[in-house]
């Protein structure tokens, strides 16, 4: 039951207006309807509207335009945007701009109230208790208090100022503030995790629990009652009711990393839980409501998943909304050193002793490595040169063999760049593409003596993706 | 007041009929009415845009009609909505000439359907 100001539906079809409104005040919702933008716009001024229903097709201005009016008038309202099937993309685009929930006409009573009712709860809120003890990770608050958005960084726990992390931070603050999923990319150590939790400490909901689960490091059986929970006795070893990770994250943000590891099975149960925004623990009887905002990760690349059949394409469509692509320590320019100084500073007091920074050999050096574990890799080196010397300014014969043995990549020998491409193609025309693709690879490992990482970033793909077909070739 | 035969208006599977059961039979009425009234605007409207391929006014009024002929659960004009308004996107003439014939008379076909059970004083028209 809405006890604020009334819900604002603009909706220019008559009929769907009354079906809407119909619907809304069954639940016990009240309502304040308009049939153009003009007359939304006025109704929202004069109302005070914290929950917006709109349709992005009117017939007077752009739904897109009037929703960015009304969240510069006032940042903190919700806005649900309806559009029809045909229209997808708009939606999208909305989510992006700033709105909290999309719906696709037609669309059920059941999804309908479920957005508006978690619209209505997203609202800023004073601030809540931690969530239940899940056994699941304990409710996480980021490392630092988070600028305010003009500023072009994230907080100190994500350091760089390179192009590639300048759009990474814009997009981080764009989609913080809605509820659309949130769906990150990116090879190993390249800071997902830390992502997620920007977005989570950006949004409406930074004062909820941001609850993170690796799907790939649960084993499959115990990964439903991870997220969904138990119900005491519902199998052998449950001597009491536990709530799962999408239960203890009521009100904040579930971080799915892995995600492309869940299990078939449980994937039907995530996608319901999108559906519904209800939980059914293990042994439940009855479904539970909860209000959650979804980001997940992912190392591989998804739509390579889908098309293995590894991940459903529904889902995936489900949780694809505003995708985030963490960029490889290597495409990041002088990050490498920004980040490399600010550990040997942090490292240096945590351990007690005084370092002054980086030599040019070695700021050159890190500028050329091809860092395959990415920041994580830079920050365990910078460890183990703080842990193992006592100090002064860090030069190459400070750095732990694994940094030597990981030379730079040369550039593409010419076997592998011949001049005349078309002549090379030539010579495969009439072998299957998968087979091309083999020989090519091979040609690759071949070529940088069987190292899978250096070969993967000489073919532009993530080394995960390279082992995977390489144990699909062992397989066939 | 007489009681709109649903089940044989909104099929099966139509999402509205939990919405029109709770809402009772004045609204059910009301809503049926203006549903109608909605089709036959855009019948007025979208069959000159179709004769003169007007891609704009073909987007917007198969927009409207695939929303709420999916709200009634009138799954037949909604595909049909649907795949006019790709053609219109994709300014497809052939395509629209084809579905066109279609299309028209299945939204004629709905709303004598929605006529036929209201009242003679709510027919829309």
């Amino acid at each position: 039951m809405t006890a604020g100001p009334p819900l604002l539906l603009i909706e220019d079809t008559p009929s769907l207006q009354m079906v809407y409104c119909s619907v809304l005040t069954n639940a016990g919702h009240a309502v304040r309807s308009a049939g153009t933008a003009a007359e939304g716009l006025a109704a929202f001024k004069a109302s005070g509207a914290s929950v917006v229903l709109l349709d992005l097709m009117l017939p007077d201005r752009d739904g897109l335009d009037l929703m960015q009016e009304m969240l510069t008038l006032r940042p903190e309202v919700m806005i649900i945007v309806i559009t029809a099937n045909g229209s997808i993309n708009r939606a999208v685009e909305a989510m992006r701009l700033g709105a909290h929930e999309f719906l696709v006409k037609p669309f059920d009573e059941t999804r309908f109230l479920s957005a508006v009712d978690n619209a209505l709860a997203g609202r800023p809120v004073p601030r809540r208790s931690p969530a239940p003890n899940a056994g699941t990770p304990a409710p996480r608050r980021s490392i630092a208090t988070l600028p305010p958005p003009v500023v072009a960084t994230v907080g100190t726990s994500f350091v760089g100022s390179s192009d590639a992390m300048a759009k990474v931070h814009v997009k981080i603050r764009s989609v913080a503030r809605s509820m659309a999923t949130v769906f990150i990319t990116g090879e190993s150590g390249t800071g997902k995790e830390l992502c997620a939790l920007a977005v989570h400490d950006h949004s409406a909901r930074a004062s909820g629990p941001f609850i993170a689960l690796n799907c790939g490091a649960i084993p499959t059986d115990l990964l439903e009652s991870e997220v969904f929970g138990h119900v005491k006795g519902s199998f052998t070893g449950a001597i009491s009711d536990k709530p799962g990770a999408a239960e203890a994250a009521d009100g904040g943000t579930l971080f799915l990393d892995e995600i492309c590891e869940m299990a078939p099975a449980l994937q039907t149960k995530l996608l319901r839980f999108l559906q519904t925004s209800t939980v059914q623990p293990v042994g439940a009887t009855k479904p539970r409501k909860v209000n959650v905002r979804i980001v997940c990760a992912t190392n591989q690349n998804p739509l390579d998943a889908v098309r293995r059949g590894q991940f459903r394409e529904d889902l995936y469509y489900r949780l694809f909304v505003v995708p985030i692509h963490m960029p490889a320590l290597r495409d990041r320019g002088d990050d490498v050193i920004e980040i490399a100084e600010a550990a040997l500073m942090r490292f240096s007091v945590e351990e007690g002793k005084r370092f002054d920074g980086l030599s040019p050999e070695v700021a050159a050096l890190f500028r050329r490595l091809p860092w395959p574990g990415n920041v994580r890799q830079l920050l365990n080196v910078i460890r183990n040169i703080v842990v193992m010397h006592e100090g002064g300014l860090v030069t190459p014969d400070m750095l732990p063999a694994i940094v030597a043995d990981d030379q730079p990549i040369a550039p593409l020998p010419a076997a592998l760049a011949p001049s005349q491409p078309e002549a090379a193609a030539e010579a495969l025309v009439g072998r299957p593409l998968a087979e091309v693709e083999r020989m090519v690879i091979e040609a690759t490992l071949k070529r940088f003596d069987g190292s899978v990482p250096k070969a993967a970033r000489v073919l532009d793909l993530a080394p995960s993706t390279l082992y995977r077909k390489i144990d699909g070739w062992k397989d066939a | 007041m007489t009681k709109p035969d649903l089940a044989a208006l909104i099929g099966e599977n139509a999402a509205l009929r939990d919405i029109l059961a709770i809402a009772g039979p004045e609204t059910t009425l009301r809503i049926l009415q203006q549903v109608g009234i909605d089709f036959a605007s855009v019948q007025t409207r979208l069959t000159p845009a179709l004769a003169a391929c007007d891609w704009t006014a073909i987007r917007a009024e198969t927009h409207v009609l695939m929303s709420v002929a999916g709200t009634i659960g009138a799954t037949r004009l909604q595909k049909l909505a649907q795949d006019t308004n790709a053609a219109a996107h994709a300014r497809a003439t052939p395509q629209i000439e084809t579905l066109a014939p279609d299309l028209l008379a299945e939204l004629a076909y709905m709303i004598a359907t929605i006529a036929s059970h209201l009242p003679p004083q709510e027919t829309a028209g």
